[in-house]
């Protein structure tokens, strides 16, 4: 008699950046209401990383959680912790219940960081990513792949790319622009170091402006997360969101 | 003198000089990969364990891809003449040719399926929505799995859930990218409007990057966006309620746009926990119907909560049949807006 061999499902890590300077700042907030589940203790771990992939450099813990509690971390505390002015680092949050096991297969509590900032260079709010754990068929080939459609590269908007690297080697990613009428554009090769973050952006790069909307793509030898922002000509922040992988199956909504 | 690790060799783990290939290499040998398994037969993650998220989601991928090894083999049977024919079926099994590594390519794949999905859509207070789609071929097949184009029919109904509009059919070429507002959807719907818009693809081989995003855009001079939101349709019940860690930050407003998907009222309670105090509000939007609402109108109340106290807070949704639930932030100082889903 076959028998599924297949693990029980268990909570998992998500991870996210972490921006702050003088202008910007980020808040790191997570609560339980992403499961409806009121009558069992919700815990959160966040770690920020530096150099060293392997180690933390700062990191901070909840304590039992209610449904309705938010536990909530300002750049601004962490930098000041760190004794640094400026901060680009990765961070993950480890959000989990002991008490039950995920009941679907998304088995990541995200955390949701809101960017925001005086000078108007970073406005966003984005949810943390999956490191492992989304039950999508993804296409791949000997690289991974991430989309995001209808982006401007024009002289009134400019694009980057934030890649995160959640493992401990070193990646290499390139951003590639397509167009039916151009064709395609690739970037040179990039690396983000483990447990980091790299932005790419077409300010000062030779891609191609259009006045067409173009579509991205982010070429990984890793399974690392991008996400897009778009800019003004004049550096303000008009747009921020995740792009998508490249999807093996027709999606059933149903 | 510093260890070296993982970081500067390249191994995927660097402990027992385990390379990504030939990870994958003991991924095709296990009958029923498992990472618990994996670490006890060869001690993978077993060290430092800082490949273990790596390890994880490479096994987590492959699994995907082989749904057949997540059911073990049968017993080894009993009795020789059984264990001569098992012998021979592993040493056939050993003598296939390898599979390409890690390849799992659809270009040759029939059955195209119908792809509906769904966005908030809505014209009015100086923002627009636009559909944003991309056809873009996957970069390792020789050409898009879809064909030369990609075509479907976008419909929109109104906040009240009466359908207002389709489109003709619309076809997006291999390698294009198209950017429409609602003037290019819908030329027979005039004015402001408020409410859902739904994208049927015809004979998709594959979803690849075909998920349509919308894109809140300005249409007046007194600010600024450009502010990507992707698709949200589903007919499920959620696992969590909604909600929003962000709905009262000082200097910005707070927006929930909200179309239901289904022909079902959506009535729920809406809650935000703000310093302490809770507020309740109710909400019902009738099947296929939709809403813009500013944070602050439905709740009053909590302007009497000093402004510096606000922020954290939550609000949340409790009824947790599906919808397509958006927020977006104005930035009085910027005056510039930004959205994401919840």
């Amino acid at each position: 008699m076959a028998k599924s061999t297949k693990p029980a499902r268990e909570w998992v890590p998500s991870c996210f950046l972490v921006m702050h300077d003088k202008n910007v700042s980020t808040s790191i907030r997570y609560s339980p209401m992403h499961i409806q589940r009121a009558d069992v203790s919700y815990f959160s771990s966040i770690k920020i990383y530096g150099r060293n992939p392997v180690n933390p450099i700062w990191s901070a813990d909840s304590g039992a959680m209610h449904i309705d509690d938010v536990f909530n971390i300002d750049s601004a505390k962490i930098a000041a912790d760190l004794g640094v002015e400026k901060l680009l680092a990765y961070g993950e949050a480890f959000n989990h219940t002991p008490d039950m096991a995920p009941p679907t297969p998304n088995v990541a509590m995200p955390v949701h960081m809101h960017f925001s900032s005086t000078d108007g260079s970073m406005f966003g709010h984005l949810a943390s990513f999956f490191i492992f754990g989304a039950p999508r068929s993804v296409q791949r080939g000997d690289s991974y792949y991430e989309n995001f459609p209808g982006a401007r590269v024009d002289e009134d908007h400019h694009i980057s790319a934030f890649v995160i690297n959640p493992f401990v080697r070193t990646g290499r990613f390139r951003v590639i622009i397509v167009d039916a009428e151009f064709g395609r554009w690739e970037s040179p090769e990039m690396t983000v170091k483990g447990k980091n973050v790299a932005e790419w952006t077409s300010i000062g790069s030779d891609c191609p402006r259009s006045k067409n909307p173009i579509g991205i793509i982010v070429k990984a030898d890793l399974k690392t997360s991008a996400f897009f922002a778009t800019r003004a000509a004049d550096g303000m922040m008009i747009g921020l969101d995740h792009g998508h992988p490249f999807l093996a199956q027709v999606l059933d909504h149903q | 003198m510093e260890k070296t690790t993982n970081v500067q060799t390249g191994y995927l783990c660097h402990c027992l000089r385990i390379t990504a290939e030939r990870y994958e290499h003991m991924l095709e040998e296990m009958a029923c990969p498992n990472f618990p398994d994996m670490k006890k037969e060869h001690g993978i993650g077993s060290l430092c364990s800082s490949c273990e998220y790596e390890a994880k989601g490479v096994l987590q991928e492959y699994m995907l891809l082989h749904p057949e090894k997540t059911v073990a083999k049968p017993k080894r049977p009993e009795g020789l003449r059984e264990e001569l024919g098992f012998a021979w079926g592993e040493i056939k099994k050993r003598l296939r040719p390898a599979k390409k590594k890690r390849v799992l390519d659809h270009s040759q794949s029939t059955g195209a399926k119908v792809y509906h999905t769904g966005i908030f859509f809505m014209r009015r207070d100086g923002l627009e929505s636009h559909l944003v789609v991309s056809n873009l071929a996957f970069p390792e097949h020789p050409a898009n799995v879809n064909g030369a184009s990609a075509s479907f029919r976008a419909t929109l109904y109104g906040q009240d859930g009466q359908k207002l509009s389709t489109s003709r059919p619309i076809a997006v070429a291999d390698n294009q990218t198209l950017e429409l507002s609602p003037s290019d959807l819908f030329p027979d719907v005039k004015g402001d409007f408020t409410g859902g818009l739904y994208v049927d693809y015809q004979e998709l081989t594959q979803t690849g990057s075909l998920r349509p995003y919308g894109v809140m855009v300005s249409t007046v001079p007194d600010f600024r966006a450009r502010c990507h939101y992707h698709d949200k349709f589903g007919l499920f019940r959620e696992p969590g309620f909604f909600q929003n860690t962000s709905p009262f930050e000082p200097g910005q407003k707070c927006w929930m746009a909200l179309a239901n998907c289904q022909p079902l009222q959506y009535d729920t309670e809406v809650h935000a926990k703000v310093d302490g105090r809770k507020f309740t509000a109710k909400l019902s939007i009738p099947p296929m119907g939709a809403a813009w609402l500013r944070l602050e109108d439905l709740f009053p109340e909590v302007a009497q909560v000093p402004a510096g106290e606000r922020s954290p807070s939550l609000l949340w949704l409790e009824n947790p049949q599906h919808v397509m639930l958006y927020f977006y932030w104005f930035n009085e100082v910027s005056r510039t807006w930004m959205g994401q889903h919840h």
